[in-house]
């Protein structure tokens, strides 16, 4: 059975229908990315995973492993993040005020007394050497890109299951772009499943193990990242030709 | 003289510093201006003046019951009225009106149950005072003093040092992603509107006990010395509203003594207009920048 299986699911943000009935599943270990055009929503559909939206009807199963599947349909962020779905959002979303140091424990909010911060924060330092350098800076005084990594790395700090990245590539230089992606690979190694959506398809689909296309709030097209970026309609309407 | 005013100045600046501050936490988290503090303010001193000055109680425990008491219902506020204007995506300026609405109709009721004359706030240390130099310094004046820093100290270990404090500070500089990190926004929230009110609680029970009476025009009074101290220090900055207390409190004891009592809220309120024209973020205020 998949780690996350998503059945029919509708969000309205008042009188208009953001997703309508979109249905898709995440097997462990997998990289899935979610493509599709501005307003297509993508990111309704995260922000409905990670509990900041509040979905109209459908579904969201988790199984983990040695756990019964339950239903996580409309249960409040604090919640869905102590399960393992954590969302690095759209725009980074750092705290501004606060140092990288902070941000990151803030990212290891849910986790125990007894579990392992230092082992997560080491880790984040060995993905992003940049944040160590700059630990005692504020976030808001950091580089779009640092921010960027700031956001993946604090949202890592979580030890999630299920990864989550909204537009990681936004607004970032194209060599910087590539070396974050690689990164993503390296995250998913280490036994991080991660769900993407991005503009950017072509990375995109260059790492995923499958993707799905969205339009107008609905799944059109479904298949392997390399059927997906070979696929002609693909390429017309996402890879530039 | 100076000496004597310099004391009276403190205290009365520890009474501002302590109204401000349960003011000021909530303000830092949710950028709204809790105009029933004010009300909790005296609330919190009627029923300390009950359980300590009518059934005979222990001072401390008056004090503890009474801060609690009105903690609850600061929370009741939130959970009651203020969350479901939140989670329908409702404006601060429709919480603030809510917040100006239970200050009402807390003073009214207080009122309709005790009456609108002045009540006697009985001194817990027996009028005891310590004598030096030329000046007197009263036992509820040093306990006033005494007290303003503790809370200063608590609240500050609280909002830096501690889990539930940082998560305040996530949800005040951008409220989505302290969800995104797994923080329960509702309860922090809650949580704050209790230890303000408890705050303002405490202030009023000790600036009853201070004067040595209180009644519900204190409700007005209380919430524009509030409001100027905190713009004056900073909204929502916590050194800021001690600062801002203590320059009020300062400023209308030295005015009333060396100049006259009636001219005392011209020169604080003239303090507050300068600040505002020059200093629109107040003293220890940060400039925000928002992004669009």
């Amino acid at each position: 059975m998949a780690l996350l299986e998503v059945k029919d699911l509708h969000v309205s943000y008042g009188a208009i229908k953001a997703v309508r009935g979109v249905s898709f599943s995440v097997e462990k270990g997998e990289i899935i990315t979610i493509i599709g055009a501005n307003g297509a929503g993508k990111s309704t559909i995260l922000n409905t995973l990670a509990g900041v939206v509040k979905p109209a009807s459908g579904e969201i199963l988790l199984h983990k492993d040695g756990h019964e599947p339950e239903n996580v349909f409309g249960a409040p962020s604090h919640r869905i993040v102590k399960k393992g779905i954590v969302l690095s959002p759209e725009g980074r979303q750092v705290f501004p005020r606060m140092t990288v140091r902070e941000n990151l424990q803030l990212g290891s909010y849910v986790l125990g007394k007894d579990e392992d911060r230092e082992k997560n924060m080491e880790w984040a330092f060995s993905l992003f050497p940049i944040l160590k350098a700059r630990l005692n800076q504020l976030g808001g005084t950091l580089s779009g890109g640092e921010q960027q990594m700031l956001a993946i790395a604090r949202a890592l700090q979580a030890n999630p299951e299920i990864l989550m990245l909204d537009e990681p590539s936004l607004g970032l230089a194209p060599i910087v772009v590539r070396d974050i992606f690689e990164l993503f690979k390296e995250i998913n190694k280490s036994g991080v499943t991660i769900l993407l959506v991005e503009q950017n398809a072509r990375m995109a689909l260059g790492i995923s193990d499958r993707g799905y296309v969205l339009e107008n709030g609905k799944i059109v097209m479904t298949g392997t990242g390399k059927q997906l970026a070979d696929d002609e309609k693909v390429r017309a309407a996402y890879l530039g030709g | 003289m100076l000496l004597q005013q310099l004391i009276n100045g403190i205290t009365l600046g520890a009474t501002y510093a302590l109204a401000t501050v349960g003011f000021s936490l909530v303000y830092g988290v949710l950028e709204l201006a809790n105009f029933a503090n004010g009300a909790f303010y005296i609330l919190g001193a009627y029923f300390a003046m009950v359980l300590y000055a009518s059934m005979g109680m222990n001072f401390a425990v008056s004090l503890a019951l009474a801060l609690a008491g009105t903690g609850i219902l600061g929370a009741a506020m939130d959970a009651g009225l203020l969350r479901p204007i939140r989670s329908k995506g409702g404006t601060r300026t429709s919480m603030m009106i809510s917040t100006l609405g239970v200050g009402t109709a807390i003073t009214n009721l207080i009122i309709v149950l005790f009456g609108s004359e002045t009540k006697r706030f009985p001194d817990a240390f027996g009028g005891k005072r310590l004598e030096f130099a030329s000046a007197v310094v009263t036992y509820k004046q040093l306990f006033t003093i005494l007290l303003c820093i503790v809370v200063m100290v608590v609240l500050s270990i609280l909002v830096y040092r501690t889990k539930l404090g940082r998560a305040m500070r996530a949800i005040s500089q951008n409220p989505v992603a302290a969800r995104l990190m797994g923080i329960d926004t509702n309860t922090v929230i809650l949580l704050t509107f209790f230890i303000g009110t408890m705050c303002a609680a405490l202030s009023g029970t000790v600036v009853s006990m201070y004067l040595g009476s209180l009644d519900t025009t204190m409700y007005s009074s209380v919430n524009i010395k509030m409001f100027a101290s905190a713009i004056l220090g900073g909204v929502g900055s916590l050194p800021g509203a001690v600062l801002g207390g203590m320059i009020l409190g300062m400023l209308e004891t030295f005015v009333s003594g060396y100049i006259s009592t009636a001219y005392k809220d011209v020169f604080s309120f003239a303090i507050l207009i300068l600040v505002l024209l020059f200093r629109p973020a107040g003293l220890l205020g940060q400039r925000t920048i928002k992004k669009v």
